[in-house]
């Protein structure tokens, strides 16, 4: 097991290194860069401004001396300055993954309580009504895009009702303190988080179906079954613990992606996270933030992925990893 | 990082609890003080006696209780230094807390309403009766203070110009590019800056090239602009104009950027005084230029002077991180202090120490919104003030609500059809192409009465704009055909042909993919009208902005659509001298580049207008750009918060509705 992850760690860094040589080089060619964003439109730029602009912000180099340069700081832990944000990229993304977070995982609790439970029922009365309404309303979450459900729910619920804000983190009129302050935050989530979940339940939904529906058929679950086993014990005793081994694995596997923010939801509802930041980013041509906001993704979705195929072999004891 | 995690998790689970009965909102009644900084312990101004400042506060107030007037704005980047801050909201922040040391009125016109009274430059002649130099005189005000108690002198402006001036200054202001005595010699670190340069200058004039090198400049030439080879060698008609003067300009580009990447090479620094900012006494500063720049009084003038003390601590040429460092937390003389960004809301204070008297607003909140949502959240009663994007079903939803005041305010820049005039050589044709744009319908339906058709390429805010000029090339078909004709193309089978080639176009516009812009209808009657006239007419429309500037930059594109934003000088060097750097449509014309220097080179209003009534004929005349519109921003305010009678009168776009915030009262109900 020891073994194992070392060998998944060093596999990682060498994943990284490639990941990011790809970053910096499709970085640098997107088309205009952070200097001509700045110096756009002002009539007394000279090309001397330009020119040296472009040195102070190490963009007069080519692609491949400017990546040696980013990965000899980077390799010290020195990501740079954000250009946009003018603060080390590191403080941002550590103050911001918070916001992005909490949203996130709330959502995710959410859509395990409701999609664990409806997947294994909708599986046990396979093709019932209920079993149909349920994958109606997953696919229908599925495709609805985000922007969209987004724009409904504020017209129903802030323009229409009247009942929540239409957006924001907070009610900035008024300077609300402690409990007060943690009421209105949580207001101004409700429509966010509904369109976190509304819109990942699915997934999730069809997934534990799926592995309840394969379990169902296993022979140990015949063979409860035969030895004349209580309907309910079969499924919550034998069939249950089962389907839970993939879904435990895939619920650690995502958790470190809840950091990384959701860069359309956020925008919509003017939540300073990290996906709204890091498009922000984008748009200005922030190269550290951007190199730096990627390399946290992909140092994410990797940490994930090893933290599912762990999980793989300490929930299910037949698995040995080596 | 785990306790963080857990209690994260229990916050959520109580979140998630608790929603449901939280629908209406009330003011906290008995919240402690936000902050400690915002009441400080405070120096007596100086001089207090004989001034109007005799009847400030001693003290700022605490202002943490009080419910604040609410603005809709965009993404704030949180950078707030006066140094640093690029976006127009960040921007919006730094105006209000810090002060501008020259004020300007309503056409930009410098006056006195800065920290400092506005004096006319004063001009040395030489013995030629040239002006050799022109001195800028800023007189500080008595006893003006900023948010902290300290008094401002001298020394904050020439600390704020000496930021704005140094080596690895990184931000977007461009103050260094006015001719400033010596400004050059202290950012390139070399006493002999104006010497050297000048004899690059004159080497690359008086280079003479090699045979090699005629050559591939002629074949690089000849492929430019799809000529013979030929025409470019030295018996050729073009060779002095083009081949030559491109070898020299060349030569001269490249040797420059060979001496300045040089000096940016070397950090030991040589120079460190500005030789024409000079300190006269305490609240005295004076500037020299070179010659005359009648841009200089926006560059100097329009600076925020900063504190020097908050700012500067450390300050030394070349290492700007200290400042850098205030840019989340700016203080200033401005009318509201700073107090804090957080869950994306920027919050102001009232500053009891502002020049003009201190704001009867106490608070004022920025809350980050999206700009599909600036009307909604007004409506709402989220916030007060916003500015939605100007279209006409915006403008027809806010007359609808009786609750919403708008204003609509010229924006700063007009929107144009250009030709590049290397691509599309012959002006006869230029001149028909332009036969075929019907501007008006397509203005109209774009934007309604939010837009208005202009007859010259200029932001018609401008002083400079000419009032009486009418139209000089409308929609005709017939009269197009005669210009073609008059180029020497012919109709074969239908194609306009000339030397056995189509007439051919292609017009690139930045719609988004999609055709969203208010001059595609405009290209699209090119192409449908030129297609009956027998042209071939190209549209691409780039879903990606940046690859359009790319494009355009590299002169790849024959006619493009795109808009200028203007400044309050109307300059012209930068986009139609035949040496400015945006000069997009090539236009070489040495009148004109003789005017434009002309114009820049006096103070004279009346007669820079007339030049530049001039200069725009002939830009005109060489049918290189078409204007097309000026249009109008809208922003909203809410009634029933906001008395709306104490907003400013007759605003522009220099004067804009918080251009006297001190007076701005909310309404009784508000209170």
């Amino acid at each position: 097991m020891k073994q194992f992850i070392i060998r998944r760690i060093l596999l990682s860094i060498l994943i990284l290194f490639g990941v990011s040589i790809i970053l910096y080089a499709l970085i640098r060619s997107m088309p205009g860069d952070y200097v001509t964003s700045i110096t756009a439109g002002n009539p007394n730029v000279t090309p001397e401004t330009i020119l040296r602009l472009k040195k102070l912000y190490g963009l007069d180099t080519g692609i491949i001396e400017g990546y040696i340069k980013w990965l000899g700081q980077a390799l010290r832990g020195n990501f740079g300055e954000s250009f946009i944000f003018k603060r080390p990229v590191t403080e941002i993304i550590s103050s911001k993954m918070w916001i992005s977070f909490s949203l996130a995982f709330t959502a995710f609790v959410i859509q395990i309580i409701i999609a664990v439970p409806l997947g294994i029922i909708s599986a046990t009365k396979q093709y019932s009504k209920l079993d149909y309404f349920v994958t109606i309303f997953a696919l229908f979450g599925i495709s609805l895009p985000s922007f969209f459900f987004a724009a409904v729910l504020q017209r129903i619920f802030a323009i229409g009702l009247g009942i929540l804000p239409l957006q924001g983190m907070v009610t900035a009129r008024y300077d609300y303190k402690g409990f007060r302050l943690i009421l209105d935050i949580a207001k101004h989530f409700v429509m966010p988080i509904m369109v976190f979940v509304v819109t990942g339940i699915g997934g999730l939904m069809r997934y534990s179906r799926g592995n309840m529906l394969e379990v169902l058929s296993a022979d140990y679950v015949r063979t409860a079954r035969a030895k004349g086993l209580s309907e309910n014990k079969v499924i919550y005793k034998h069939a249950f613990r089962n389907t839970l081994i993939p879904i435990v694995t895939m619920i650690g596997g995502s958790i470190p992606g809840l950091f990384t923010g959701a860069v359309i939801t956020e925008g919509i509802f003017a939540i300073d996270g990290l996906g709204s930041t890091g498009l922000l980013a984008m748009r200005q041509g922030d190269i550290p933030f951007i190199m730096a906001f990627n390399i946290f993704i992909a140092v994410m979705t990797l940490l994930g992925t090893l933290i599912s195929d762990i999980l793989y072999a300490v929930v299910d004891p037949r698995v040995r990893l080596s | 990082m785990h306790k963080k995690f857990i209690s994260l998790l229990l916050v959520a689970f109580l979140l998630v609890g608790v929603l449901a009965a939280c629908g209406q909102k009330t003011p906290a009644e008995n919240n402690e003080p936000t902050d400690t900084n915002t009441e400080q312990e405070t120096e007596k101004p100086a001089d207090t006696e004989d001034n109007e400042s005799a009847e400030r506060p001693t003290e700022q107030g605490d202002y943490s209780n009080e419910p604040a007037l609410v603005l809709g704005a965009n993404d704030f980047n949180g950078v707030f230094s006066p140094f640093f801050a690029t976006t127009g909201y960040d921007m919006d922040i730094v105006e209000m807390v810090h002060a501008s040391l020259i004020g300007f009125d309503r056409n930009s016109q410098p006056d006195n309403s800065g920290l400092a009274e506005y004096i006319e430059p004063e001009e040395v002649k030489g013995e030629d009766g040239t002006i050799e130099k022109t001195i800028y005189t800023f007189k500080l005000k008595e006893g003006l203070v900023f948010s902290d108690g300290t008094p401002i002198t001298a020394d904050d402006v020439i600390f704020t110009y000496y930021v704005l001036c140094d080596p690895n200054y990184t931000g977007s202001s461009t103050i260094y590019t006015t001719p400033i005595l010596g400004v050059n010699e202290y950012r390139y670190d070399d006493v002999d800056y104006a010497d050297k340069v000048a004899k690059i200058k004159e080497e690359a004039d008086n280079y003479e090239p090699t045979e090699e090198e005629i050559e591939k400049k002629a074949e690089q030439l000849a492929e430019a602009y799809g000529m013979d080879k030929a025409d470019f060698m030295p018996d050729g008609p073009y060779y002095e104009d083009y081949n030559l003067a491109g070898i020299r300009q060349d030569k001269y580009n490249a040797d420059i950027t060979a001496y300045i990447q040089s000096n940016l090479e070397k950090s030991e620094g040589h120079v460190e005084e500005i030789e024409g900012i000079k300190k006269i006494d305490d609240r005295t500063v004076q500037v020299t230029i070179a010659g005359v720049d009648p841009k200089a009084i926006y560059n100097l003038g329009a600076i925020r002077v900063a504190p020097k003390h908050y700012y500067g601590e450390g300050f030394k040429k070349g290492d700007l991180s200290m400042v850098e460092a205030k840019s989340g937390e700016p203080m200033g003389a401005g009318p509201y202090r700073f107090h804090s960004f957080e869950n994306n809301v920027v919050t102001l204070v009232a500053n009891d120490f502002f020049y003009k008297g201190a704001p009867h607003v106490k608070k004022i909140k920025y809350q980050v919104t999206n700009t599909a949502n600036k009307l909604e959240g007004v409506k709402l009663g989220e916030f007060d003030i916003s500015d939605p994007s100007a279209s006409m079903e915006t403008l027809a939803q806010v007359e609808a609500e009786e609750d919403i005041h708008y204003e609509l305010i010229d924006n700063l820049g007009y929107g144009y059809i250009g030709i590049n005039a290397e691509r599309i050589t012959d002006k006869n044709v230029r001149k028909g192409i332009f036969h075929l744009m019907d501007r008006k319908p397509a203005v109209e339906a774009y934007y309604g009465n939010l837009a208005s058709v202009i007859e010259r390429p200029m932001s018609r805010v401008s002083w400079a704009y000419p009032k009486d000029a009418t139209e000089v090339y409308g929609f005709d078909p017939d009269k197009a055909m005669e210009y073609f004709e008059a180029a020497g193309y012919k109709l074969e089978d239908g194609k306009l042909m000339k030397d056995g080639k189509q007439l051919t176009i292609e017009i690139g516009i930045p719609a988004d993919g999609k055709g969203d812009h208010p001059s595609y209808p405009i290209v699209l009657g090119v192409k449908n009208e030129g297609e009956k006239l027998g042209m071939a007419v190209n549209i691409v429309d780039y879903a990606d902005g940046n690859k359009f500037f790319d494009d355009l930059d590299a002169g790849k594109l024959d006619i493009w659509c795109a808009a200028w934003q203007a400044t309050p000088d109307p300059d012209m060097y930068q986009t139609y001298h035949s040496q400015g750097p945006s000069n997009h449509y090539k236009i070489k014309d040495s009148e004109l580049d003789q005017l434009i220097i002309d114009a820049r080179s006096t103070n004279d209003m009346e007669a820079r207008k007339e030049m530049y009534a001039k200069a725009l004929d002939i830009v005109m005349d060489w049918a290189v750009e078409m204007p097309v519109y000026q249009r109008k921003n809208m922003y909203i305010f809410n009634k029933k918060v906001i008395d709306i009678d104490t907003l400013p009168k007759d605003m522009t776009p220099y004067y804009g509705y918080f251009a006297e915030i001190e007076n701005l009262k909310l309404t009784e109900a508000a209170k």
